[in-house]
């Protein structure tokens, strides 16, 4: 039921399954305490999908279809497109996990901070998932 | 005689290297079986730092854990690593102990740093640095809390070094080889994909069938020296092939 992750150091007498509560419903309620965005990458098709919340954190209309990579890589500072370029790379290869800080650029010319982060799931040939979550303060320097 | 040693561990590994994936494997072995946690292969930098210089920018290949990566970073700690400094300097391997650094050389940063590394089991290492011929130095490190290094071990991993940078500089040459060997329909079908076009939107946009536009990925996906689409597309724009 729980992702693995968020329950790994309750004792076995705790078991989540007690608590009849979905891995959908610990979404929803981690959505009400900060954005998180999602995206879903096709490692056979090389296609990426983004959630609501993650075009609404890059300042973009919703769309269901596939996202302009570069347009979205873009948006990045020039060296964060490289570190995330290279973890999505071993990701998609090694079947890794990953999280970085980035800098997404604002309508002020400035940053804004962005912790961006994935995993290989194992369905259909093989995909990457991951999140996008704005850091709250203040704006990056550049 | 030389080829005879190089046919022998650690080094006849560095023959399988044609990635930099395949080059993670085999320094991840490596290090395990030298009994290390960590390894890194770094270009420094020279004396004149930018300001926006950072350990994860400077590494083509490293396995320290992202936190302590951020947290070496957030520190700023490349701009005053006595190590780099070190390497400039000299052109047979670094032996480092954080016990071992003298009373008076510990900067102000000293303790929080040996904290910082003790908690990843960090408490000595090696650099070896590597001049590649053209004015440009790479160092392969190896980081842990192992018991030191005999002079056997130092000189494996002094030539393992120099022949791992090595391979690494022609399998990055080999990748702008095939890079630029790509067909302009290769790169098309490529472009459209990360413009987030499916098989079947390409295969209208450009006239061809969705067979052909699959087919033409996948050429280019195997000269670019990638496992997947997705990793061909996000490495075509990391190089730069859609400017």
């Amino acid at each position: 039921m729980f992702s693995s992750n968020l329950h790994r150091n309750d004792p076995p007498e705790h078991s989540p399954a007690d608590f009849a509560v979905s891995a959908a419903d610990v979404v929803d309620i981690a959505g009400t305490l900060f954005p998180l965005g999602l995206w879903r990458a096709e490692l056979d098709t090389g296609l990426f999908y983004w959630s609501a919340e993650t075009f609404r954190i890059h300042g973009m209309e919703f769309s269901a279809a596939p996202i302009n990579l570069k347009q979205a890589l873009s948006c990045y500072h020039a060296q964060d497109v490289q570190l995330m370029g290279r973890l999505v790379e071993d990701a998609a290869v090694g079947r890794s996990d990953f999280s970085a800080a980035l800098r997404l650029g604002d309508d002020a010319g400035g940053y804004r901070q962005i912790v961006f982060g994935g995993r290989y799931r194992d369905v259909g040939a093989g995909e990457l998932i991951g999140y996008f979550h704005e850091v709250s303060g203040s704006p990056t320097p550049k | 005689m030389i080829q005879q040693l190089l046919t022998r561990p650690p080094y006849a590994a560095i023959a399988t290297i044609h990635s930099v994936f395949d080059a993670m494997q085999v320094l991840r072995q490596t290090c395990n079986s030298l009994g290390f946690r960590y390894f890194s292969v770094l270009a420094v930098p020279p004396l004149a730092l930018e300001q926006s210089v950072s350990l994860s920018r400077l590494a083509i290949l490293l396995s320290w854990p992202r936190e302590l990566i951020a947290e070496y970073d957030r520190l700023d700690l490349i701009k005053t690593s006595p190590i780099l400094d070190q390497l400039r300097r000299q052109i047979t391997p670094l032996i480092w102990d954080l016990a071992a650094v003298a009373e008076a050389s510990r900067g102000p940063l000293f303790e929080t740093v040996r904290a910082m590394f003790q908690q990843y089991g960090v408490t000595s290492g090696i650099y070896c640095p590597v001049p590649d011929g053209k004015g440009s130095l790479h160092a392969v490190s190896f980081i842990g809390d192992r018991e030191a290094l005999d002079a056997d071990e130092i000189a494996t991993l002094a030539l393992f070094s120099s022949l791992v940078v090595e391979r690494l500089a022609s399998v990055s040459l080999t990748a702008s080889a095939s890079t630029s060997a790509l067909s302009p329909r290769e790169v098309e079908v490529l472009k459209w994909t990360a413009e987030g076009n499916t098989s079947n939107d390409i295969a209208r946009i450009t006239g061809l069938s969705e067979h052909t536009v699959n087919h033409y990925a996948a050429l280019a996906t195997q000269k670019l020296g990638c496992t997947n689409r997705t990793q061909a597309v996000v490495h075509a724009i990391r190089m730069g092939l859609f400017s």
